[in-house]
């Protein structure tokens, strides 16, 4: 069978790149809601169910 | 979803008519200064004085849909203390949010300097306003409390802090 040429990455370097996924993300949205005004920046509220557990 | 604006445009008109003065702090105000984070209540500190329980009262008989929940004295309304007398937090209920008027409250020495340092939020036509609460002190406040759920949440909110400066700066 023929072998791919692409290298397979270490599971730290895996992790890593998690990481640095997760934090792009993170600041992503912290700019998407810097980007509105502050009256805009009002859906953070979380609404008890009657059955339990909570709704944005 | 949670309708906030009129909620707090709600709490605006009954604080004003009561004459409580208050500054939203927390997660609440964390969020409106453009963090990710939620919350299931809102909280005030409000200014502390000879006749702020009877404003809080005053307050909680305008907003909530219940009738007698007072706890440690029959007073009508639906301000309740759960933790008094250790605690100096009033729990308003029966409103779409649980409010929560806070006395004191951990890295908050002064109400004047707190509302110096706050954004005043208009709330559309009527004059109504909200105080919102540094984000400085919102970070501040919640290092000091150092509750497991408090410094949950520190790094997304000195992030966002880093990321507003910057921001400023640029």
């Amino acid at each position: 069978m023929k072998k791919s040429g692409k290298k397979r990455l270490s599971r730290r370097a895996m992790l890593r790149a998690l990481r640095r996924e997760a934090d792009e993300a993170e600041l992503a949205h912290i700019r998407e809601r810097l980007a509105l005004p502050m009256i805009k920046r009002t859906n953070f509220m979380f609404v008890k169910l009657p059955g339990g557990g909570y709704a944005l | 979803m949670a309708d906030v604006l009129r909620e707090l445009k709600r709490v605006a008109a009954a604080m004003s008519d009561a004459g409580l003065e208050g500054v939203l702090i927390g997660n609440a105000a964390a969020a409106l200064h453009g963090a990710p984070v939620g919350t299931t209540d809102l909280d005030f500190f409000v200014r502390s004085g000879g006749l702020t329980r009877k404003k809080i009262l005053a307050v909680a008989e305008k907003l909530s849909r219940k009738k007698i929940l007072a706890v440690s004295e029959k007073l009508g309304g639906v301000a309740i203390q759960p933790f008094a007398p250790v605690s100096y937090r009033y729990r308003i209920e029966g409103t779409p949010f649980p409010i929560d008027m806070v006395l004191v409250a951990h890295g908050i020495h002064s109400f004047d300097g707190l509302r110096r340092r706050s954004t005043v939020l208009p709330l559309g036509s009527g004059g109504r306003a909200v105080y919102v609460a540094a984000l400085q002190d919102v970070i501040k406040s919640k290092r000091a409390s150092a509750r497991p759920k408090d410094l949950a949440v520190l790094s997304i909110l000195e992030e966002t802090l880093n990321e507003k400066e910057r921001q400023e700066k640029a």
